[in-house]
């Protein structure tokens, strides 16, 4: 008892003495560096295209000795490291210093040449009189070593690997990491110019706010799905139809591509395509002319939001645009597009649709019955609420500087809580492999941009469309759109991420983001003109032909590639109309 | 001789013109008939949870089911004895491995039941039978 109450008086005199120690030391400190006069250097690292180059170490050579160094023969140690924005500075210690006669300052990075920048006489004196200076821009040109090419090989390889399926996509990433890690670690120590980025630089180039958005609303999906929403969904469009083909298709169409929208495109075909299946067998119908309508809804309607597809969260990401953004400025033109595809199927599959179906099968519509029951209607109603307040949050989040991965985990942990309070159902409904990839596949595309590639691709680009906005916007929205049907469209929009942030920069006009959008729309609205051109035609093809239902390689590409055309060309009007 | 004739399906209307030689067979030698279906592997690709694709394999041994039942159905209409198969796996390998763990005698298999993405990937499934090293009688029709 005694012993308390001696603390407790003892306590607050100790911690106000620690208090008032902490405040002198910290003030002795500002008086001692107020004291010591110094000069700064500021400057700021750009490469050919005026890009800010960060990580170039500045080291400084004055009146002939490498500054800081133990010995006239060693090199110059780095006294700063360029920034994000390039820039740096260099304090100099008058007293260290001296007088100043010459003074050179040494900038080199791995993957550039070294620069060297000499101070003139007007220069120097203004050092001497303990000016600081703000030096010009150093220009670092690039030099290709063996380390680019390895790193361009390896990105070459993962997307050729994937598009011939020869690996798993995360395996082939997993594998270009190693590969990039190997070499700078291995073959850096033999040389330099094997040398390609470390462990920590790779790291920078991971963006998590895209692997906890995918995470998060991967487990939200996983929640709603036991829900039996989907299956009920599925059902009552067929009830709604009454039967009819050309209107069944219409509606599962609309249901497919707002459920892409608000969920994954990928998940949205795994959760319908079972169903669609049941329903046009009850019908008597071919499944593939519901399936094949469905997939490509689905990758149109996955566009208009942010959360919609991989894709749209990368660039939302990495350009800073928020779900309003997409849901004002792309939104419309999907639903255009989305309004045209309808058609154009209607017109395509008129013939199917038109003829009366073979026999109801009255035991699979029980079937059908059955599986279109909401299983667990309150597990819905909490579920449904959730997803209603992230869904704000998503919209009014922006205000507060809410960003949407922190929505979505704040969702994601409601749901696990309060819907399914299991953490088993957690392990299952994350598809742990995906986000494994966008980490590995980030590392790789920070390796190419390291070494240069992407800036390689940037100038010839950059040529190409000068200062034409429109012809950019052009170049842009088709060549990913094409470029979407032979290669995996996640790697290819990662990698040009910094190719058109870049461009964003350089073109007038395009400050207004326009060609984020444009990339939007040509990676994803892309990915209908062949079966490999994304991966819920895929996943579609994969279920159907287990089902015993095959979608041919020709039979989508005739479908498939018309209806790009026609939703690309309306996206890339959209964009003229709307920016 | 033949006992159990051992008979993979693909669930295609190609596949099942080998059905009418089958009950020749099976007639002719008092055999069981083992309809198979064996499921391909999901190809991979990325977003897809562990849980769903626990259902769609679910869903697919389901339909297998009920296509096999309906194929077995005509032929016991037809007198012959028949028992079904549903395993999931690469085709053939399924398929040899079936035979001889279970004493099958004879395969009768489509030259071609699959088209498209499953056969670019895994190439034709009667080929890679009668290519593997096996002791097993296999009888191709043409499809």
């Amino acid at each position: 008892m005694k012993q308390n109450v001696i603390l407790r008086r003892l306590l607050p005199a100790l911690l106000s003495l620690g208090l008032a120690l902490a405040l002198w030391y910290g003030l002795s400190l500002t008086v001692a560096y107020t004291e010591g006069r110094q000069v700064s250097l500021t400057g700021r690292v750009i490469d050919r295209h005026g890009e800010p180059v960060r990580g170039a170490k500045v080291s400084l050579v004055l009146n002939g000795h490498p500054f800081g160094a133990g010995a006239a023969n060693e090199p110059a140690p780095p006294l700063a490291e360029s920034q994000r924005d390039g820039t740096f500075v260099v304090d100099l210690p008058a007293e260290e210093v001296g007088a100043i006669e010459a003074l050179v300052l040494e900038i080199s990075r791995p993957h550039f040449k070294s620069l060297q920048w000499e101070a003139g006489d007007d220069e120097i004196a203004r050092l001497n009189r303990g000016e600081s200076l703000r030096l010009p821009d150093m220009e670092l040109s690039r030099r290709m070593t063996v380390g680019f090419w390895v790193a361009t090989l390896t990105f070459v390889a993962i997307l050729v690997l994937i598009a011939l399926e020869k690996l798993h996509n995360t395996m082939a990433a997993l594998l270009g990491v190693a590969i990039i890690l190997g070499t700078t670690f291995v073959g850096g120590a033999v040389s330099p110019d094997l040398f390609i980025f470390d462990f920590e630089r790779a790291l920078e180039y991971v963006d998590f706010n895209v692997i906890f958005l995918v995470m998060g609303m991967m487990i939200v999906i996983g929640v709603i799905e036991e829900t039996g929403i989907f299956q009920w969904l599925a059902y009552q469009s067929y009830r709604l139809s009454g039967g009819r083909a050309w209107l069944l298709v219409t509606i599962l169409m609309l249901i497919t591509s707002v459920a892409s929208a608000l969920l994954d495109n990928v998940t949205t075909m795994l959760l319908m395509t079972p169903m669609t299946i049941q329903i046009a067998l009850a019908m008597g119908i071919t499944p593939l002319s519901l399936l094949i309508p469905e997939v490509l809804a689905s990758n149109v309607g996955g566009i208009s939001t942010l959360i919609g597809t991989p894709t749209n969260i990368l660039i939302g990401s990495y350009a800073g645009l928020s779900f309003n953004d997409f849901l004002t400025k792309l939104t419309p033109g999907v639903l255009l597009a989305q309004v045209a595809l309808t058609v154009y199927v209607l017109i395509r599959y008129r013939k199917q649709f038109l003829v009366r179906g073979g026999e109801l099968s009255e035991a699979l519509l029980n079937r059908l019955r059955e599986s279109g029951r909401i299983t667990r209607p309150a597990k819905l109603r909490k579920a449904g609420l959730i997803f209603g307040v992230m869904l704000l949050l998503f919209i009014l989040g922006e205000r507060v500087h809410l960003v949407p991965a922190v929505t979505a985990i704040l969702g994601a942990v409601a749901m696990l809580l309060w819907v399914t309070p299991d953490i088993e159902s957690m392990l299952k409904v994350v598809d742990w492999t995906t986000l494994m990839f966008f980490i590995s596949l980030f590392i790789v595309v920070g390796s190419i941009q390291e070494v240069g590639l992407i800036s390689i691709i940037t100038g010839v680009i950059g040529r190409l469309v000068g200062s034409n906005l429109t012809m950019a916007i052009l170049v842009l929205v088709w060549s990913a759109a094409i470029l979407s049907g032979v290669i995996a469209n996640i790697p290819f929009t990662a990698a040009m991420l910094p190719v058109v942030g870049s461009l964003t920069r350089t073109i007038p006009g395009a400050s207004n983001q326009v060609l984020f959008y444009g990339l939007s729309i040509g990676s994803a609205m892309g990915g209908n003109s062949s079966l490999i051109g994304a991966s819920a035609n895929l996943v579609t093809a994969g279920i159907a032909e287990r089902a015993g239902y095959r979608i041919t390689y020709v039979e989508f590409f005739k479908i498939g590639m018309p209806a790009m055309i026609i939703t690309v060309a309306i996206g890339t009007l959209w964009l003229f109309i709307r920016f | 001789m033949y006992r159990r004739i051992l008979v993979p399906l693909d669930g295609s209307k190609t596949a099942e013109k080998v059905l009418p030689l089958v009950k020749v067979e099976g007639e002719s030698h008092q055999a069981t008939i083992v309809l198979m279906r064996v499921i391909p592997p999901l190809r991979s690709s990325l977003m897809m949870p562990p849980k769903f694709l626990e259902q769609i394999a679910q869903q697919a041994s389901e339909i297998a089911r009920d296509y096999l039942e309906g194929v077995a159905a005509q032929l016991r209409a037809e007198g012959l004895s028949v028992e079904i198969e549903i395993q999931s796996g690469p085709p053939a390998q399924c398929i040899l491995d079936f035979a001889e763990n279970t004493q099958c005698d004879l395969i009768i298999i489509g030259a071609r039941g699959e088209t498209g993405a499953i056969r670019w990937r895994f190439g034709s499934v009667a080929n890679k039978v009668i290519r593997a090293r096996t002791t097993m009688p296999v009888l191709v029709v043409s499809t």
